[in-house]
């Protein structure tokens, strides 16, 4: 069963990365697939509109996979 | 030839009071006048005295004089009447800017900016464009003006638009061009750039270890650029000679230098093959030195590359660290900062520096100014897109 | 005036400029640009990609690392006015602190010339240039640098999307112009010349003035050859059409002035291998 919000994120990844959907799993590192500082950011803004949350200033720090940003958005659904 | 000077920035209205500023270390930040920066996490800009700005909009709300007019006309009727210009044959102009004139779209009120956009917004978004800005400020100046240019060039503008008119001295198509860049206080750009992280919070601190960013700025600054014979037989005064220009592209990322200062370092050997120059002879860097993170570390880099072999290499100052950033302005504010420099013989060092930093290993004459009479200085900027110019200054006799 | 011993049209493109005023159609310009990476683009910088693409398409390849001899030069007139007033709405409905951190760039009216340098792996020099004559301004300074040596290979590009008041009657687009150096001269995918292509034009000279009435056309200057009223979108169209003789090309340069281009048809290319008719409606 696909975590949706898991989906939301890679969906939001691939479309802003210009990468397949399918090559992108809750391991797979920013960095590893070409995402530097500015993009990751404007994945993050994209993903708080989509999923309706705001993180907070330092929540991003230790974010550096997809898994993580989803995680975070889990937690701040709440 | 350089004959003219004019600025209008905060650090002051003439060269003589820009230079005294940025010798004494007196800086042009303070708290943020021109907006409410509230919902941001920054609070500190670098913006000219209000007294020296008119109303932008008249009674009923209409477009009357933008932030960034205001500012351009100013320096460049200062850079002619320096020059003592009498006109007699068309002068080029050639402006500068990264935002052209944001007054009107930072003035909407709420709702305006809604698609779809209503005539009234329309019409003040056309007059937001850079080519716009440049119309006006030629208004101001006429009838002198003949060729008119919109240069957009972001941060590095002012250099783009001396680069422009050294080609035109060159090529013969114009005698005389006043070449300059302008840019006023913008609540969208502090919006951007905070968005980007690029503000710092209290302070520009170029090439120290503890930098956390650029602080936002505004200015213009116009020098008046001819040909040398044409400009000894008016009788000007030659204040010094703009003797090369080099852009190159880093063609790496919108907003992040390519952190090896590639593009940058070939700008610079451009420059300086423009100007038939070789690396030894230079003995003043006015770096760009934003105080961020990337881009000082990379102007470092760029620096070693070509100056790096060197038993002397020359120093590099940033005088961002007061005038904050000026954007399209800065370049050309730091121009006549050059040629103050030149024609003084002392250098203004890099204000606000706290602590060495590695990465940034290089004399950047932190906190004192320096006798270095310079004869060759270079003037480098960088800007988005990854757009570099840098300019040659040289020394002249008067 | 400008007199030319070197510079030549060696490509061109268009998208757009429907003279009925229609938009570029979203899957003729998704089918336009061949190169990944072009999302955060503006749409102007779109259709600016997309022309030069065109204009390249003699091209192989895009070299893997940027050529440092490769330049572009940027005309537009409101490429930035658009994302400047998205800016603002978003920064107005949501906040300031809500805005998209990459749709600041865009607001730059110097940054589209930047992402055309990217994707286009060009290092050389970049110059972006605003007026209702930025096109054949950009087209000005491109034959300075190909004629100064700063770069072999230029391109051209002016480009506009739809804005309310801006453009009358034309439909948004963009038209990109190669320039290069000698007969048949065009860089190869690894950077040396090699003899390619005939050149489609030369450019035989450039007079400028502030404005018409001050142009200075000579007996061997734009004055000698038959005029049309024109930008860079119609060189780029004559350069694909073909000229019989000489052609002089006038309109208006940068924010104030005029200038008028003189153009030649192409020399025979060293190598005349049939190209492939570059892509102007």
């Amino acid at each position: 069963m696909t975590d949706p919000v898991q989906a939301l994120v890679r969906r939001v990844v691939a479309d802003l990365a210009e990468l397949e959907e399918s090559d992108l799993g809750p391991e797979t590192a920013f960095r590893d697939v070409g995402i530097d500082s500015l993009l990751a950011m404007e994945i993050a803004v994209h993903v708080e509109n989509a999923a309706g949350v705001q993180f907070g200033e330092d929540d991003l720090k230790d974010v550096s996979t997809i898994g993580e940003l989803a995680a975070l958005t889990r937690h701040h659904l709440g | 030839m350089i004959t003219g000077l004019g600025v209008c920035c905060p650090l002051g209205r003439c060269p003589a009071d820009l230079e005294a500023a940025l010798l004494s270390g007196r800086a042009g930040v303070g708290p943020v006048r021109s907006f409410d920066t509230d919902p941001f996490p920054t609070h500190v800009g670098a913006e000219v005295p209000d007294e020296w700005l008119p109303a932008a909009r008249d009674a009923s709300g209409a477009p009357l004089r933008g932030r960034a007019e205001s500012l351009g006309v100013q320096a460049a009727t200062a850079a002619l009447t320096h020059a003592r210009w009498s006109g007699g044959g068309a002068l080029d102009l050639v402006v500068g800017t990264t935002m052209g004139e944001p007054t009107w779209v930072d003035t909407w009120p709420a709702g305006r900016a809604a698609p779809p956009l209503s005539d009234v917004a329309a019409q003040e978004l056309l007059l937001s464009a850079p080519e716009h800005l440049a119309d006006r400020i030629a208004s101001a100046l006429d009838p002198v003006v003949g060729r008119c240019s919109a240069a957009a060039g972001a941060c590095a503008a002012g250099n783009v638009a001396l680069g422009m008119a050294l080609g035109r001295i060159r090529s013969g198509s114009a005698q005389a061009v006043l070449a300059g860049g302008v840019d006023g206080f913008s609540r969208i750009a502090f919006a951007g750039f905070s968005r980007l992280g690029a503000l710092a919070a209290h302070a520009c601190r170029p090439f120290s270890a503890d930098r956390d960013g650029l602080v936002l700025g505004e200015g213009a600054a116009f020098l008046l650029v001819e040909e040398e014979q044409a400009a000894r037989s008016r009788g000007a005064t030659a204040l010094a000679c703009l003797s090369g220009s080099g852009w190159t592209c880093d063609a790496y990322h919108p907003t992040s230098p390519h952190p090896t200062g590639a593009g940058a370092a070939a700008a610079l050997a451009a420059a300086l093959r423009d100007a038939g120059r070789l690396p030894d002879t230079v003995d003043w860097v006015c770096a760009h030195g934003t105080g961020t993170k990337a881009n000082d570390s990379a102007e470092v880099a760029a620096l070693q590359a070509v100056f790096g072999h060197l038993a002397a290499p020359p120093p590099a100052s940033s005088i961002k660290a007061v005038t904050g950033h000026g954007l399209g302005a800065a370049s050309a504010i730091e121009a006549v900062a050059c040629v103050a420099a030149l024609r003084s013989g002392v250098v203004p060092p890099t204000w606000n520096h706290r602590a060495a930093d590695p990465a940034c290993n290089w004399d950047v004459l932190p906190n004192a100014p320096a006798r270095l009479d310079p004869q060759v200085v270079v003037n480098q900027a960088y800007a988005f897109g990854g757009c570099n110019a840098v300019v040659v200054l040289e020394r002249v006799q008067p | 005036m400008h007199r030319f011993a070197d510079v030549h049209v060696t490509g061109a493109g268009t998208v757009g400029l429907d003279p009925d005023g229609h938009p570029v159609a979203d899957d003729e310009l998704a089918a336009a640009i061949t190169v990944r990476g072009a999302r955060p683009l503006a749409r102007a910088a779109r259709l600016a990609l997309a022309a030069s693409l065109r204009a390249l398409a003699d091209e192989q390849r895009l070299p893997d690392e940027p050529d440092p001899r490769a330049a572009v030069v940027l005309g537009t007139r409101g490429a930035s006015l658009l994302p400047l007033a998205e800016f603002a709405h978003v920064a107005d409905a949501q906040g300031p602190t809500r805005v998209f951190p990459m749709s600041f760039p865009n607001t730059v009216a110097s940054v589209h010339a930047g992402y055309l340098c990217t994707l286009l792996r060009r290092s050389g020099p970049v110059l972006t240039l605003c007026g209702p004559g930025a096109g054949l301004e950009a087209l000005l300074e491109a034959a300075l640098i190909v004629a100064t040596g700063a770069a072999d290979d230029v391109l051209a590009v002016e480009t506009d999307e739809a804005v309310p008041g801006l453009v009358d009657g034309v439909g948004e687009g963009a038209a990109a112009v190669r320039l290069g150096r000698g007969a048949g001269w065009a860089p190869g995918a690894g950077g040396e010349a090699s003899p390619r292509h005939p050149p489609l034009l030369r450019v035989r000279s450039i007079a400028t003035g502030g404005g018409p009435d001050e142009l200075r056309l000579g007996p061997d200057g734009p004055g000698a050859a038959p005029t049309l009223q024109g930008g860079l979108s119609d060189v780029a169209r004559l350069a694909a059409a073909g000229l019989p003789g000489r052609l002089t090309v006038t309109g208006r340069l940068g924010v104030r002035g005029s200038a008028a281009v003189l153009l030649e048809p192409g020399p025979p290319g060293v190598d005349a291998q049939p190209r492939r008719r570059p892509s102007v409606r």
